[in-house]
C-alpha cells in the first residue's frame, strides 16, 4: 500500500507530486489516529521512526531530500516558493487544528528543515496563515521558546519585516490579529534574542510595535498561560514526551523579558550616552540626532514599562499563575548591577534611579499579582547589591512591616 | 528604525489576498505554466520583492533569467548586427531598470541587512553570464581584455549589475570589506578567466581597499594552505586556487594602480615586521615570495622597491622571525631559499640593485650591524645563484633561445659591477667575478670583451688583477679571440677618455703586462698575452705620453718600457719617436726627483726597445738632436750663458703654451670640427699675456739632464749590439760614460747619421761642406757661416757632448769635419785679434779651444805631439794660442780626414815641421813648462832636435 503510493507519487511531476504527497500525508495520518486510538498505541513509542511513510513521503515530495531522484535534489528558488506557496495554501484550507499539527509534526517536528519552516512561517505571515501560525506556536512552545530554533525562527522575522522589507513592518504589526499566542511566544523568543548585552538593541520599529499590541491588548502577554487543546498535542506527545510532560511547571511568557528591556534599557542609554560624550568632535547635527533618539527610546521604553505593567494587573488573581522565578529576579538584578557599576555616582543618576524604579515597581506587581512566589528576605537579599533607591526602601520598610 | 513608520506612512498595506494572488501569479508566470506578460511578471516580482521577503530568493532567481535574456538578446546582436532590433525583448530594459532601482534604494535605506546578498547575487550571476556567453561569437570577437570589459560595459544587464556591485561594495567597504572581497575571489576562481573583466572593474573602482583585502585573503589562504599541507608546501602553492587569482587580479590592476600595488604591499610587509605581528602576518615573506614566482610584475616590484627597505635591522627582525616560526623544518628552508634563487634569476630591472644588496649584506667588511645567520644565509643564496647561473648559461650554449632575465638585466649593469669588483676589497670579488662571467659569456662577444676590458683598465691592485686573470681564463674556453679584442677595446677607450682616467687605465694595463712577465715562464709560449696583444696598439699608448698629467705619461712609458716592440711601419715609427722625445724633453724639465729617476729609467728602456731597427733609432737620434737644439730645450742642457744675453720677451718664448696646448690634442682621437680641436690663437680681451718665469736650473740638473740625453743619445748608437758578440773597441781617450762603454762597440752607422745630423743641425749651408780644410787665407771666406756654427755650440754646450761622443767611431768624426774646421776658425780669429796677456783670461774661447782639440785628437785626427797642444793652452799667451791653432789648421789642411779608413791612426804621422811650432812655444815658457816637454817629445827620440 504505502510503496504503491510512493511510486504513484513518483509518477506526478512536481508541482503536483507535492500537493498529492500533502494529501496522502494526511490521509495516513489519519488512518494512524484511528489505528492508535483503537489499537492503544504506546505513548512514547514509534510514530517517529524514520521508516514511518508519511515521513518519506515529506521528505521526497516536500523538501526533495532523496537520493531516488537527482534532478530533483535540490529545488530552485522559484520552486521552493512554489512549495511553500502550497503549503500556505494547504494549512489555510486545513481547518483542523488537531490535523494541521499532526501534518506540520511531520513536516518540521525533528527541526530538519528550520530554514523551510522558517519562509514558511515569514510567508504565513504575510498570508496571514492562521492555523500554520498556530502550529508555529505550539511548535515554539514545545520547543521552549527561548531555544536555539524557535529564537532562530523569530531572528528571521524580524529580519525579513524589519530590517530587509521596513515597508512590510506593518505585516508583522498586524500579527496579533493572526494568531495571539504565535505573536506571545514570538516576544518570549525576542526578548531572549536581544538580551541587551553590549550594543545588541532590538529595532527600534521592533520594541514600538511590541510596545503598541501590548498596550492594545494587555492579555496578549499571557496568552502563553492558558494551555493549548490538549488533542491537538496528544499527537506529539510521542516526540516531546520528556518537555510536555511538565507542561505548566516550563510555561514562558514574555514578561520577564520585556520587564528586562524596560529596566535595563536607561542604563543602557546611559552607557551609549557616556561613550558618545568620551568620543568628542562631533557635529551639532550627530549630537541632536543621538538626543532625539535618545528622548524617543527612553519614551518608548516607558511606555512598554506601562504596558507590561497593565498586563501583569490583568491578570485574573483567582487563576493567576506563576510566571516569575525569584531566581529571575536575581539574574536580573546582576545584570542592572553589573550595568550600574559602569556608571559613576550612580545614586544621583536619573536613569539609575528610573531603573531601579521600575525593577521596584515589577517585583510589587508581580509579587501582588500572585505571579511571583518569594520569602521574606528575598526583597532585602536583593537590594543589598544595588545602591540605594528610595521606592526600593519603602518597599523593604513595607516588607519588614508586615 | 524609523523604517517601519516610514512603511506605514506608505499607506501600502497589502491585504493577504493581494500578496497570494501576487505569489500564484508569479510562479506561474516565472515556471511558464501560464502565459504571463513579462512586464506583468516584473511587476508582481517587484511587489513580492517589497512586500514578502520570504521571496526575495525566488525573485533574485528571476531576475537571474531575466538578465540572463537580456544578455543574451545583446549578443545576438552583436553577432547578427542590428537587424533583430529589439523586436524580440522590447521591455527587458526597462524591467531591468526597475528592479535595479529597487535594488539600489533596499542598499541605500539598510545597507547592512542588503549589501551583502545582492553583492553575492550580482557577482555570482555576473560570473555566470561572463562564463556562459565567453564562447560565443559576439564576445569571442573581443579578445582583448579591453574590449572585453567594453563589450561588457555597453550590455546594459552587466552594467547595471556591475554598477549594483559596485554599490554594494561602496556600502560595505567601511564595515566589513572581506565579505565582499572574499565573494569576489571566489568568484574569481571559479569563472575564470571570464570573471576578470569584473574584478578589473571593481578593483579600479576600489583600487586600494582592493589590492589590500585580496593580499590579505591571499595571505590567508597561503597560511591555510600552507599549515595544512605543511610538508609538500612548497609544490603545492601552485595549487592553492586562490593564489592564482590574486595574482591575476593584482596583475589587472596593475596597469593603472601600479602605485597602489606597491604601497599594499609594501605596507603588509612593513606591518609583518611589527613587532606585535601575528602569526598569519609572519608569514607574509614566504607569501610575498610566492606571489612574485607567480607573476613578473610582483617580481618586478619585490626586486625594485623592497630591497630599499631592507634595512640591516629589518633584515634581524627578519632572521628572527623566521627563527621564531615553527622551526621549520630543513626542508622548507631549503626550499625556501631555493625559491629566492629562483626569483633572482628571474628579476629583471632590479637584478643589479638585489645583486648590489646581496653582495654589500655578505660582505663582511661592510660596518652594517647583522645577525651572522642573514649573512650566512645572503652568502648561500649568492653562492647557489651563482652556481645556477653556471649550468644554465652553460647549458645556454646548446640552445641559445633560452632567457635569463637577470643576466640580460645585469648586462646594462656589466660596467657598474666591474666598478664594484675595482672599488671592493676582496670579500665580494669571487662571487662578482664569476658573474661577470656569466653576464659576458651570455651577452655574447662584444660585451664580453667590454667587460674584460673595463675590468682590466681598472684594476690596480694585484687581486683585481687576478680577477681579470681568472675571467679571462673562464671566457677563453667560450670566446678564443677574447683577448686581442679585450685589448683593442681597452685602447679604443684610453683615446675616448678624458685627462684623469688616462693613467688609471695604462696602470692597469701596466700591471697585467708586469704580471705576465714575471709569471710567463710557466705558461706555453702560444698563449695569447696582453702584452702581445698591446704590441699593435703601441702608437696608441706612445701618443699618451704628450698627455699633460705626468702620472699618464708616466705610466705610458712605463707600459711601453715593458713591451717587446717588433717592427713597425715609418709612420709608426716617426709618431712613437716623435711623441717619444716630447716627453722627453718634459720629463728633463720636471722638478720631481723622483718622477725624473723613474721616467728616464723607462725611457732608456723603450730607447733600447725601439733601437731594434735601425730606422727607429736613426730617426730617434734625429729627433733628439732635433729636440736638444730646439730653443725650448737648450735652457735644459746648459744653454743658459746663451740665453741670458737674450731680451726678456725671449725668455717668455721658452714656454709656448699655445703650442703645448694644440700638442695636446694629439692625445685623443682628432674630433673633427669640434671646439676643442680648432688651433686658437689666444684669448682675446686678456690682454698681454703673464710672463713666465724663466726656467732657471742648477749645475747639477743641468749635467744630470745632459747625463740623460746622452744616454740615450749613447744607447741608440749602440743599436742591438748589446745582443750581438760585444768585441771590444779599442779606444783610448776619457769617457763620460760608465766603464761598460768598454764592452760594447757603438755603431759605426749610427755614430756616423748622428755626425751628419750635427752637421744639418748646425752648418747654416751646405756650400762649404766639404772634407778638406782650404788655406788659412779661405777662413776670411767662410767667416760669417763660421761665426754662425760656434754660435750654435755656444748655445747648445750639449753640442759639444755630441761631438765627443762621434768622435768615439772610428771614423765618424771626418763627417764634422766642417763644422770643427768652422769653430777653429772662429778661434784662430779670436786669437789672434786677443790683446791680453794670457790665454785663460777668455776663458769661454779657451775651453772651446780644448775641447775641440780633444775631440780631433779623440778622433784621429792628430797625431801624438798634435793632439797635445790643447793642454798647453792655458797657460799660454792668446798669440802663441793663435800660432798653436794655426799649427794644428796647417797640418789638417795637408791631411784631410778621410772616412771609412780603418787605420786612420798609423796613416797619421806627424811631419817635423808641424812640430816646429810647438817646440818654440814650449821653449818660450820653458820656465813654467819643462816639466811638459817630456810628454810632446821625449816620446820620439828618433826625430831630430831642431836647434
Amino acid at each position: 500500500m504505502d510503496n504503491l503510493r510512493l511510486h504513484y507519487l513518483q509518477q506526478l511531476d512536481f508541482p503536483e507530486c507535492t500537493k498529492v504527497g500533502l494529501q496522502h500525508i494526511e490521509e495516513y495520518l489519519s488512518q494512524g489516529s484511528q489505528r492508535s486510538g483503537g489499537g492503544g498505541r504506546i505513548p512514547g513509542l514509534g510514530g517517529s521512526t524514520s521508516d514511518n511513510p508519511a515521513q518519506q513521503i515529506a521528505q521526497e515530495f516536500v523538501f526533495f531530500h532523496t537520493s531516488r531522484r537527482p534532478y530533483h535534489q535540490r529545488l530552485s528558488a522559484i520552486q521552493e516558493l512554489q512549495v511553500l506557496e502550497i503549503l500556505c495554501n494547504h494549512f489555510h484550507e486545513q481547518r483542523d487544528s488537531k490535523k494541521a499539527m499532526a501534518l506540520f509534526d511531520v513536516l518540521f517536528g525533528n527541526a530538519g528543515q528550520l530554514e523551510v519552516l522558517c519562509r514558511l512561517v515569514s510567508m504565513g505571515v504575510a498570508v496571514q496563515c492562521k492555523s500554520l501560525l498556530y502550529c508555529a506556536a505550539i511548535w515554539m512552545e514545545l520547543q521552549g521558546c527561548t531555544s536555539p530554533n524557535p529564537t532562530k525562527l523569530c531572528k528571521m522575522l524580524v529580519d525579513d519585516y524589519c530590517l530587509l522589507v521596513p515597508s512590510a513592518t506593518s505585516v508583522l504589526c498586524g500579527l496579533p490579529h493572526i494568531s495571539r499566542r504565535f505573536t506571545c511566544n514570538f516576544m518570549t523568543s525576542v526578548t531572549s534574542l536581544y538580551p541587551f548585552s553590549g550594543d545588541q538593541c532590538p529595532p527600534y520599529a521592533l520594541v514600538e510595535m511590541i510596545t503598541e499590541w501590548i498596550n492594545k491588548d494587555p492579555g496578549l502577554g499571557l496568552v502563553s498561560l492558558t494551555p493549548a487543546d490538549k488533542s491537538v498535542i496528544q499527537k506529539t506527545q510521542g516526540r516531546y514526551g520528556q518537555v510536555a510532560q511538565p507542561w505548566l511547571s516550563k510555561v514562558q511568557t514574555p514578561i520577564p523579558g520585556l520587564a528586562h528591556w524596560c529596566i535595563v534599557a536607561p542604563l543602557t542609554q546611559e552607557a551609549i550616552r557616556a561613550k558618545l560624550d568620551n568620543r568628542h568632535g562631533e557635529t551639532a547635527m550627530e549630537t541632536e540626532h543621538t538626543n532625539n533618539t535618545e528622548s524617543k527610546n527612553l519614551q518608548i521604553y516607558s511606555k512598554l514599562n506601562v504596558g507590561i505593567i497593565q498586563t501583569m494587573v490583568s491578570v485574573n488573581p483567582e487563576q493567576s499563575k506563576i510566571y516569575l522565578a525569584m531566581q529571575d529576579m536575581f539574574l536580573l538584578v546582576k545584570t542592572v548591577t553589573g550595568l550600574i557599576q559602569q556608571i559613576a555616582n550612580p545614586t544621583e543618576n536619573d536613569s539609575v534611579q528610573t531603573a531601579l524604579d521600575r525593577l521596584g515597581q515589577f517585583f510589587q506587581v508581580a509579587k501582588g499579582t500572585g505571579g511571583l512566589q518569594c520569602d521574606k528576605g528575598d526583597l532585602s537579599r536583593m537590594c543589598q547589591s544595588l545602591p540605594s533607591n528610595r521606592f526600593l526602601e519603602i518597599l523593604q520598610q513595607q516588607n519588614e512591616a508586615s | 528604525m524609523a523604517a517601519a513608520s516610514d512603511g506605514a506612512g506608505q499607506g501600502m498595506v497589502y491585504t493577504s489576498q493581494e500578496i497570494q494572488d501576487q505569489v500564484r501569479c508569479f510562479v506561474q508566470g516565472s515556471t511558464y505554466k501560464s502565459k504571463v506578460s513579462c512586464e506583468e511578471l516584473a511587476k508582481s516580482a517587484l511587489f513580492l520583492l517589497r512586500t514578502l521577503p520570504s521571496a526575495r530568493h525566488a525573485v533574485l532567481e528571476h531576475l537571474c533569467t531575466v538578465f540572463d535574456e537580456s544578455v543574451n538578446t545583446h549578443v545576438l546582436q552583436i553577432e547578427l548586427g542590428s537587424t533583430i532590433s529589439s523586436t524580440a525583448m522590447p521591455n527587458l530594459d526597462s524591467v531591468i531598470q526597475d528592479s535595479s532601482g529597487f535594488l539600489m534604494s533596499f542598499i541605500k535605506i539598510n545597507p547592512g541587512a542588503w549589501a551583502p546578498i545582492i553583492s553575492s547575487w550580482s557577482i555570482n550571476l555576473l560570473g555566470h553570464i561572463s562564463s556562459k556567453y565567453a564562447e560565443r561569437r559576439g564576445a569571442l570577437h573581443a579578445s582583448g581584455f579591453n574590449e572585453l570589459l567594453q563589450m561588457w560595459m555597453t550590455c546594459t544587464a552587466t552594467k547595471t549589475l556591475i554598477d549594483l556591485a559596485s554599490e554594494c561594495f561602496a556600502s560595505l567597504i567601511g564595515s566589513s570589506p572581506d565579505v565582499c572581497v572574499d565573494a569576489l575571489l571566489e568568484a574569481s576562481v571559479k569563472y575564470s578567466p571570464h570573471f576578470d573583466w569584473v574584478v578589473a572593474h571593481l578593483g579600479s573602482c576600489f583600487p586600494q581597499t582592493i589590492i589590500t583585502r585580496v593580499l590579505m585573503c591571499g595571505l590567508k589562504d597561503f597560511c591555510y594552505h600552507g599549515s595544512s599541507q605543511s610538508d609538500a608546501a612548497i609544490s603545492s602553492v601552485q595549487n592553492i586556487p586562490k593564489m592564482a587569482s590574486v595574482v591575476g587580479i593584482l596583475g589587472h590592476l596593475a596597469g593603472q594602480h601600479g602605485q597602489d600595488i606597491r604601497k599594499a604591499l609594501l605596507a603588509l610587509f612593513r606591518d609583518s615586521l611589527r613587532p606585535d605581528a601575528e602569526r598569519l602576518q609572519q608569514s607574509t615573506t614566504p607569501f610575498l615570495l610566492h606571489l612574485a614566482s607567480m607573476s613578473s610584475m610582483l617580481l618586478h616590484v619585490l626586486t625594485t622597491d623592497f630591497v630599499h627597505t631592507l634595512t640591516p635591522d629589518i633584515l634581524n627582525k627578519l632572521a628572527y622571525q623566521f627563527v621564531q616560526q615553527k622551526s621549520p623544518s630543513l626542508q622548507d628552508s631549503k626550499s625556501l631559499l631555493s625559491l629566492v634563487v629562483h626569483l633572482i634569476t628571474k628579476s629583471g630591472e632590479g637584478a643589479y640593485r638585489v645583486i648590489q644588496f646581496l653582495l654589500d649584506v655578505t660582505d663582511l667588511n661592510c660596518e652594517k650591524e647583522l645577525v651572522p645567520e642573514v649573512r650566512a644565509t645572503c652568502a648561500i643564496i649568492l653562492d647557489t645563484l651563482v652556481l645556477d647561473l653556471q649550468r644554465i648559461v652553460h647549458r645556454r650554449c646548446a640552445d641559445p633561445s633560452t632567457e635569463l632575465p637577470i643576466l640580460q638585466a645585469l648586462q646594462s649593469n656589466a660596467l657598474k659591477l666591474c666598478t664594484n669588483l675595482v672599488t671592493h676589497g676582496d670579500t665580494r670579488q669571487k662571487r662578482l667575478t664569476k658573474l661577470l662571467c656569466y653576464v659576458a659569456i651570455y651577452s655574447g662577444e662584444s660585451c664580453a670583451s667590454d667587460i674584460l676590458a673595463h675590468v682590466l683598465i681598472h684594476s690596480r691592485e694585484i687581486n683585481e688583477l687576478s680577477a681579470f686573470v681568472q675571467m679571462t681564463t673562464e671566457l677563453e674556453t667560450r670566446y678564443p679571440d677574447i683577448l686581442p679584442t679585450t685589448v683593442g677595446v681597452a685602447i679604443n677607450k684610453l683615446q675616448q677618455f678624458n685627462m684623469l682616467d688616462g693613467g688609471m687605465m695604462l696602470k692597469g694595463l701596466l700591471n697585467v703586462v708586469q704580471w705576465e712577465r714575471n709569471s710567463v715562464h710557466q705558461d706555453s709560449k702560444d698563449k695569447i698575452s696582453v702584452s702581445r696583444c698591446l704590441q699593435d696598439h703601441i702608437p696608441a699608448i706612445a701618443t699618451q705620453l704628450s698627455h699633460s698629467d705626468p702620472i699618464t705619461c708616466l705610466a705610458a712609458i712605463q707600459l711601453l718600457a715593458e713591451i717587446r716592440m717588433h717592427k713597425m711601419s715609418t709612420s709608426n715609427v716617426t709618431r712613437i719617436c716623435g711623441a717619444f722625445v716630447t716627453f722627453f724633453f718634459k720629463v728633463l724639465k720636471s722638478k720631481d726627483a723622483v718622477y725624473v729617476a723613474s721616467a728616464l729609467s723607462c725611457c732608456r728602456e723603450v730607447v733600447k726597445q725601439l733601437t731594434r731597427s735601425p730606422t727607429a733609432s736613426n730617426t730617434l737620434l734625429r729627433f733628439l738632436m732635433e729636440g736638444a737644439t730646439a730653443e725650448e730645450n737648450a735652457v735644459l742642457l746648459g744653454g743658459r750663458e746663451q740665453l741670458s744675453g737674450l731680451s726678456t720677451s725671449d725668455i717668455n718664448q721658452l714656454e709656448p703654451a699655445l703650442l703645448n696646448a694644440n700638442r695636446e690634442h694629439s692625445v685623443s682621437l682628432a674630433l673633427p670640427r669640434a671646439h676643442s680641436s680648432v688651433f686658437h690663437a689666444g684669448i682675446i680681451g686678456q690682454g698681454l699675456k703673464t710672463r713666465a718665469v724663466g726656467l732657471l736650473l742648477t749645475k747639477e740638473k743641468e749635467l744630470a739632464n745632459k747625463q740623460a740625453f746622452l744616454g740615450l743619445v749613447w744607447i741608440c748608437c749602440c743599436g742591438n749590439a748589446q745582443s750581438q758578440n760585444p768585441s771590444v773597441l779599442q779606444k783610448d781617450g776619457n769617457e763620460p760614460f760608465a766603464g761598460t762603454i768598454h764592452n760594447i762597440r757603438l755603431l759605426p752607422a749610427a755614430l756616423n747619421y748622428l755626425a751628419k745630423c750635427l752637421v744639418e743641425l748646425t752648418a747654416p749651408d751646405v756650400v762649404y761642406n766639404a772634407l778638406h780644410w782650404p788655406e788659412e787665407e779661405f777662413m776670411k771666406v767662410t767667416i760669417e757661416r763660421d761665426l754662425q756654427i760656434k754660435k750654435t755650440f755656444d748655445s747648445n754646450p750639449v753640442l759639444w757632448d755630441v761631438m765627443d761622443l762621434i768622435s768615439t767611431g772610428p771614423s765618424s768624426l771626418c763627417f764634422c769635419s766642417c763644422i770643427i774646421r768652422g769653430i777653429m776658425a772662429t778661434l784662430i780669429a779670436y786669437w789672434d785679434s786677443s790683446r791680453d796677456k794670457m790665454a785663460r783670461n777668455s776663458p769661454k774661447q779657451l775651453e772651446a779651444s780644448c775641447r775641440l782639440l780633444d775631440c780631433m785628437a779623440k778622433g784621429g785626427f792628430l797625431p801624438v805631439p798634435l793632439c797635445y797642444v790643447g793642454e798647453l793652452f792655458p797657460i799660454l799667451s792668446p798669440f802663441e794660442v793663435y800660432q798653436l791653432l794655426l799649427n794644428v789648421w796647417r797640418y789638417m789642411k795637408d791631411n784631410p780626414p778621410i772616412p771609412d779608413t780603418e787605420d786612420i791612426q798609423i796613416a797619421r804621422d806627424c811631419d817635423v815641421k808641424y812640430t816646429q811650432t810647438i817646440r818654440a812655444v814650449l821653449h818660450s815658457n820653458i820656465d813654467s813648462q819643462g816639466q811638459h816637454y817630456a810628454r810632446f817629445f821625449s816620446a820620439e827620440p828618433h826625430q831630430p832636435q831642431p836647434q
